[in-house]
């Protein structure tokens, strides 16, 4: 099980990198987030919405309500740039922290 | 039984006091929870647990509702506050609304913009009047002298200074910096002496040499320090040195002066600001050119004297100064020639006289606007008063309009009643309500404002024409935007403020129900109207006696001929053909007489001297309470007729009476200051001649004649006293023709004129246009008067029109029943229409007494003046409520003659 703010702290990098395969709405989001995490990450699902509306507002997404033949509205949510820029910084900086903790777990033990 | 639309409203329910971020975010997460409830449904759970299931996972509400009013905060700064305020939601409520009204809206934005374009107007006219002279250096030390003087009940004020005035206060008064004098010169002509053809100059001055150091001004060319030190050195503005010698240079050139002396010019200068009193002036000649520029006479009052206070100084101190000027320098001045005279003694005439002669100081930024009828100013001044008038209908033109706003907008409130009910029960809260609504009323005002601009660009050019100036509006002056566009908002925040209160204080259980179908507010909206109504009775009240008071002093008889006179101007360029070119001119068809005088009943030359009557001397002195200052004009033989003057008592001069070289003509006001009946008068003797020091060889004229009161002077003055003397230098020509054709008359002039004077221009007019110019005034706060009571008038009936079609509207159903129960148009038309006019006449009874005696006010500046008639009171009257009718009986008509199948079907 994966911490709750290691959690909220990945979730942006996680939204971005889901949209960025294609837009989406809310609920398939979180169900793509349930998928790939293999449940480990435990989110409440209502925890999203602040977040992408945060996204939206910091311009990193956009968003649209479209109407299907058949089905419910639905608001859909797609990068933009600027969105695709605060990525690529995410996965860097994931990608560096990653790095960091290899060394870290393979450090021998020293005596000083 | 589960309910599952129950369990989803009721969870729902839970996001209700929160405040959401977006529109639709609620609307989403609902989307969410019954996405995922479907999918477990499909999974084969029952609807119970996959709801139940579906809400478990999305967590809790309140979380979920606090990150999001984390999101919905503003962040930080101001302007994105406001961003956020004008351009988010409200903005695109805001624009939904005005393209759903388009009419109410129209009405709304028109009605500000008159109102806004015409307060523009007035606002850049203020602005223009209240900077006049500010651009100088250091204008807030400078100051002009003025002489106010009374003797023998006669005031007058003057402009000027004696020559010697300049000398005294740059010696003795400690506060005085600098001082710089002018001297009155009128009209010159010039020309460079090579060429032929003179130019008339009309506005020449003569002026110190420290002139350009004490205002601040640079030469173009020229070193401004030296430029008008050495006589016979002329400085001038760009145009003047454009219009006399084409587009070469004129530094170091000659300039010959009336035909007569050369001058060198020294400088060029630019042109001066239209708003400084300086702006007329195009030629300024060195002070020292002039022989009497050191004289040390005290009766020179002709020269304009400036002072600049060194900084700290106060101009009570430089006033205390000047009264002890009296006592120090004049009063010594004047023993030097009347024996015996002692301080003490002019001290206590005084006193028994009455008399005065005061010595003051005006600051120079307040002339344009304090020093309205001195003798001697540079330019036509203006008067505070007319700020005041402007500024007061500049306010009232912006209240109107404002007030029209909040009418039509509370007005128009139950078709937005239901907008605010439902609002509410989604969630708005009264602020944000009221927000919505400001946010709308400065939209509206801001699209006025641009309006508003458009339509004062195209009214400028009427506008200047109006007021007599040249304004235009500022476009690249950031400030003339920064506060146009406060003031806009500020006024769309002011007039939206009443309406957005009172819409969003609905109750949405009553609005929604359908029982709050009244509107209220209505007593405030009649209170408004009666408002606007009495604005602009009192509006038109003032216009109609404006109208009248100028039309009877332009059609007044005053006591000479004004019709078909002709005055030709510059004689001296004739040189000494002037009796010849006047006997020429006598022999020209349609010419009936000619008479050469400098003076005219219409602004022309003026002399005052001081008359002693026979028997004044007491002991070798003269006793000063006899003295009386009068016009004196040196007229001809025929001037009395050829103005049509009126002898009421003895004789006109006569060409066989050869005494009549000292003999004179005085008119009633100088009997009436002597206490002598016309007949009495005939044959006394007065002096002027009282410098000489053989006082009993005085020279003395004799009393010949009695002529009528004639107006010389403009009718808000009294007819002042007036005597004449024959002379034989004059300036001007007066031409008496007889009715018909001026064109070959004038021609035949011309030709003549040609003869003796090659060369020079021949400059005429007609003694009427003249006259005509004095009340230019008067006649222009008339044309003011006239536009903006229309701009208000028709903001009233606007705003009148918005109330009759939204009455009639709500009103369709009643209308209809009564149709049904067999009301004839007529009285249907009548009974919508008197609601408004009993506003109409509520107004009248409110701005009829008021109009009536500030205008009473108004016209007490006037000698001679109309009675306010009842007929104007009437007459207001009357155009108000015609207005008013024609505004709303459209309406009721139409209202009227609607078949009540339809309006009764249509709900």
């Amino acid at each position: 099980m994966i911490s709750k703010s290691l959690t909220a702290a990945s979730t942006k990098a996680i939204i971005l990198g889901i949209l960025k395969q294609g837009n989406s709405y809310g609920y398939l989001i979180i169900k793509k987030i349930k998928e790939l995490s293999e449940g480990k990450m435990q989110y409440s699902d209502g925890m999203l919405y602040p977040v992408l509306h945060r996204l939206e507002k910091e311009g990193l997404i956009r968003s649209n309500w479209a109407m299907e033949k058949d089905s419910k509205p639905r608001k859909y949510y797609e990068i933009t740039e600027a969105g695709k820029k605060a990525l690529a910084a995410e996965q860097e900086q994931w990608q560096q922290v990653n790095s960091v903790m290899q060394a870290v777990w393979n450090l021998k033990p020293t005596n000083l | 039984m589960f309910d599952l639309e129950k369990a989803i409203n009721a969870w729902l329910k839970l996001f209700r006091k929160y405040r959401a971020s977006g529109d639709g975010a609620v609307r989403e997460m609902e989307l969410h929870l019954r996405d995922h409830i479907d999918d477990l449904v499909a999974d084969g759970h029952s609807e119970e647990e996959a709801f139940r299931t579906a809400v478990e996972a999305f967590g809790d509400v309140s979380q979920v509702m606090e990150q999001e009013s984390q999101n919905a905060r503003p962040r930080g700064r101001l302007v994105f506050r406001v961003y956020q305020g004008l351009l988010g939601n409200h903005f695109k409520v805001a624009i939904r609304n005005f393209t759903k009204q388009p009419f109410f809206t129209f009405l709304n934005i028109f009605g500000l913009a008159i109102g806004m374009s015409g307060a523009l107007l007035i606002g850049l006219f203020i602005y223009d009047e209240l900077s006049f002279d500010q651009m100088f250096r250091d204008a807030d030390r400078i100051y002009r002298i003025n002489i106010d003087n009374k003797t023998s009940g006669e005031v007058s004020h003057y402009a000027s200074a004696p020559a010697p005035m300049a000398g005294v206060l740059s010696a003795d008064c400690s506060q005085v910096e600098m001082v710089t004098r002018f001297r009155e010169t009128g009209s010159m002509y010039l020309r460079p002496p090579e060429k032929e053809q003179n130019v008339k100059e009309t506005h020449v001055t003569a002026v110190d040499s420290s002139f350009f150091t004490m205002f601040g001004l640079s030469l173009v060319q020229g070193d401004p320090e030296t430029a008008l030190r050495e006589p016979n050195s002329i400085v001038l503005t760009s145009s003047a040195a454009k219009r006399l010698f084409d587009n070469q240079k004129a530094l170091g050139k000659s300039l010959l002066v009336d035909n007569d002396k050369l001058f060198v010019v020294t400088g060029v200068m630019e042109d001066l600001p239209p708003n400084s009193f300086l702006r007329d002036h195009g030629v300024f000649i060195s002070l020292s050119s002039f022989d009497d520029a050191k004289t040390l006479a005290w009766n020179t009052w002709y020269f304009p004297t400036f002072v600049k206070l060194h900084p700290g100084s106060k101009l009570e101190d430089l006033n205390g100064f000047l009264d002890t000027v009296q006592d120090r320098y004049l009063i010594p001045w004047a023993m030097s020639f009347v024996p015996g005279l002692t301080v003490e003694a002019m001290k206590a005439q005084a006193k028994v006289s009455g008399d005065y002669m005061d010595f003051n100081a005006i600051a120079l930024t307040d002339i344009h606007l304090y020093s309205s009828d001195r003798k001697g100013e540079f330019s036509a001044n203006s008067d505070i008063q007319n700020v005041y008038i402007m500024s007061f209908i500049g306010f009232f033109l912006i209240v109107l309009a404002s007030v029209n706003f909040m009418n039509l907008s509370t007005a128009h409130s139950l078709t937005r009643a239901k907008e605010v009910g439902i609002r509410k029960t989604l969630g708005s809260n009264r602020l944000g309500l009221i927000r919505q609504f400001l946010t709308e009323s400065s939209l509206i005002a801001l699209f006025s404002m641009i309006l508003s601009i458009i339509v004062a660009a195209a009214a400028l050019p009427i506008f200047n024409d109006l007021s007599g100036k040249e304004l235009s509006i500022p476009i690249a002056n950031p400030i003339f935007w920064i506060v146009l566009v406060c003031g806009t908002i500020l006024l769309g925040l002011i007039s939206g403020s009443y309406p957005a209160f009172f819409l969003s204080q609905f109750v949405p259980s009553k609005v929604l129900k359908g029982i709050q179908h009244r509107v209220g507010g209505g007593s405030v909206r009649n209170a408004l109207v009666v408002f606007q109504f009495a604005i602009s009775i009192f509006l038109i009240v003032g216009t109609l006696v404006v109208f009248q008071q100028v039309n009877f002093m332009l059609h007044k008889d005053l006591g000479f001929q004004r019709d078909q006179v002709l005055v030709i101007e510059d004689l001296k360029a004739a040189g000494n053909h002037v009796q010849s070119l006047k006997e020429e001119i006598l022999r020209i068809n349609r010419v009936e007489s000619v008479s050469l005088s400098s003076f005219l009943p219409t602004p022309s030359a003026r002399r005052g001297v001081t008359y002693f009557p026979e028997g004044s001397m007491e002991s070798g002195v003269l006793k000063s309470d006899d003295a009386m200052i009068v016009e004196q004009w040196a007229v001809d033989y025929d001037y009395i007729n050829t103005l049509g003057l009126e002898i009421i008592a003895g004789r006109n001069f006569d060409r066989r009476y050869g005494t009549d070289s000292s003999a004179m003509l005085l008119n009633e006001s100088v009997l009436r200051m002597m206490n002598l009946e016309p007949k009495e008068v005939i044959g006394r003797r007065m002096t002027t001649d009282i410098h000489r020091p053989d006082k009993e060889n005085m020279e003395y004229l004799t009393v010949i004649g009695v002529v009528k009161n004639f107006h010389f002077e403009s009718l808000r003055n009294r007819i002042d006293g007036l005597t004449m003397v024959l002379g034989n230098h004059s300036d001007r020509m007066i031409v008496k023709l007889t009715a018909g054709d001026f064109g070959q008359t004038i021609e035949g002039i011309g030709k003549r004129w040609d003869k003796v004077a090659p060369g020079q221009p021949l400059n005429y007019y007609f003694i009427d246009e003249s006259f005509n110019a004095t009340y230019r005034a008067e006649q222009r706060l008339g044309r003011i008067f006239v536009v903006f009571t229309t701009l208000s008038l028709c903001i009233a009936c606007l705003g009148l029109f918005g109330l009759a079609t939204f009455s009639a509207e709500k009103r369709t159903k009643e209308i209809g029943i009564k149709k049904v129960m067999g009301a004839s148009v007529n009285q249907i038309a009548v009974q919508l229409s008197s609601g408004f006019l009993k506003l109409v006449l509520l107004a009248l009874v409110i701005a009829l007494p008021l109009s009536w005696y500030a205008m009473n006010t108004w016209l007490e500046a006037f000698t001679y003046r109309v009675d306010i008639p009842w007929w104007t009171l009437a007459l207001a009257a009357l155009i108000a409520v015609g207005m008013a009718i024609v505004t709303i009986s459209y309406q009721s008509i139409k209202a009227a003659v609607m078949n009540p199948v339809k309006s009764l079907r249509a709900e």
